[in-house]
């Protein structure tokens, strides 16, 4: 059990502090709320031109896997909290109205 | 006899103890099997920089459509920064290829190709927004944009602000009125392609230069006030092939210039956007060099809008 143990350990140390992968590989939803907020922010600004909801819909996915409206609105929360323009947090509440009212539908990615 | 027996007896306790390396060998497999595979290390609160070569695309993709969208080219410059690409015209312009290379939608290399010719800015004679921002700040220089933005903590009180400008107190010339802050000033929006005229052939010449890569077809395209417009679909075709790629991806030669490559003794056909006249018989020249020796030349087309 000792020896096992130990070998366990070694394991873990290699994988979690040694050799943990590479900070160059990350994904959009290891990205820092800011950096979110600010994607959120150029999907509504996409949206406030094209108005495809369906479209803003598959980009807000491709974001991170929390539900679109909670995405929205915590973009909206923190872009309160940095001081977002006034515009900017219209375009994203604009943004937030348009899903409040979308039904999910046979959607492919856009662009 | 006895010291043979003496002697076994004394080695069995100095055997290696197989069962504690086996437990080891086991220990360290789940362990590393757990700590790789299972639960490996999740960064979180990351930067656009540390993002996968692909997430980098889709993050590129978003500033360049959400540019289209708001024509703010200060804030898209911003926002392509904070991925730290070596060159960001160079790596709008070669995403835009790749998507158009791998069949992707058009829309979207055509707004990676207008960000990218939009950032080259030569057509307005003013320095690129990313040539403002890039560090060093010059000495005096006003502070807020042109100050270049360092993101060394994870505290959201010094996160971030790509979407707006920091607000700045109102000048007032009346010591009652208290400052109050002003919203951030939304830059113009930049020239983007407006096709409305078909575009005509107003010059073809035939360059025979060694210096030039062999069998280049190089186009460009101005309006009628002769300013250069990129982000304009070119489409060759020749017997058994299909090419379309955009004026603008090549920001160094400007932003109305695309180029393409010939095979010698191949025929093609260009045609500039989807109302422009349709060229036939382009092909690359022959030339001779002055050792009379045959090379392939290149070949430029100028095209301008009545």
């Amino acid at each position: 059990m000792i020896s096992i143990s130990a070998g366990l350990a070694a394991g873990l140390l290699y994988g979690w502090v040694i050799n943990p992968g590479s900070y160059r590989d990350t994904s959009l939803d290891s990205l820092r709320v800011d950096y979110k907020t600010d994607l959120v922010l150029m999907v509504a600004e996409i949206y406030q031109q094209d108005g495809d909801v369906d479209a803003a819909a598959a980009r807000l996915a491709g974001i991170e896997d929390l539900p679109i409206l909670r995405q929205v609105q915590q973009a909206i929360l923190t872009g309160q909290e940095l001081g977002y323009a006034r515009p900017d947090i219209e375009t994203l509440a604009r943004l937030f109205q348009g899903l409040q009212s979308w039904t999910p539908s046979t959607q492919e990615a856009p662009p | 006899m006895i010291d043979d027996e003496y002697l076994e007896e004394d080695e069995g306790p100095r055997q290696p103890p197989l069962y504690l390396v086996t437990g080891l060998v086991i220990g360290l497999g789940i362990g590393l099997l757990f700590s790789l595979v299972i639960s490996p290390v999740r960064f979180v609160d990351t930067a656009p920089v540390s993002l996968q070569a692909a997430h980098k695309d889709s993050y590129r993709l978003l500033i360049s459509q959400a540019f289209q969208a708001n024509g703010d080219l200060l804030r898209a410059s911003q926002r392509l920064l904070l991925l730290e690409d070596a060159s960001p015209m160079d790596a709008l312009a070669s995403q835009a290829q790749r998507r158009l290379g791998e069949g992707q939608s058009e829309e979207s290399a055509r707004a990676l190709a207008e960000l990218a010719a939009a950032l080259s800015g030569p057509s307005e004679g003013t320095p690129s927004p990313l040539v403002v921002l890039s560090p060093p700040t010059p000495a005096g220089a006003t502070p807020g944009l042109a100050t270049p933005q360092v993101f060394e903590t994870l505290d959201l009180s010094q996160a971030v602000q790509t979407a707006t400008l920091p607000p700045t107190p109102t000048p007032t010339t009346s010591p009652t009125i208290t400052p109050i802050p002003t919203f951030t000033p939304r830059v113009g929006h930049s020239p983007v392609p407006t096709l409305g005229a078909p575009f005509v052939l107003a010059g073809r010449v035939e360059i025979c230069d060694p210096a030039i890569k062999p069998g280049l077809l190089q186009i460009e395209l101005r309006d009628s006030a002769g300013v250069p417009i990129p982000g304009v679909q070119i489409t060759v075709a020749w017997e058994g092939g299909l090419d379309t790629f955009f004026t603008g991806l090549h920001p160094a030669s400007g932003p109305g210039y695309a180029d393409f490559s010939m095979t010698a003794g191949v025929v093609y056909s260009l045609r500039v956007s989807d109302i422009s006249e349709t060229i036939n018989g382009l092909s690359a020249p022959a030339c001779a060099g002055e050792d009379g020796r045959a090379y392939v030349g290149a070949l430029r087309l100028k095209f301008n809008q009545p």
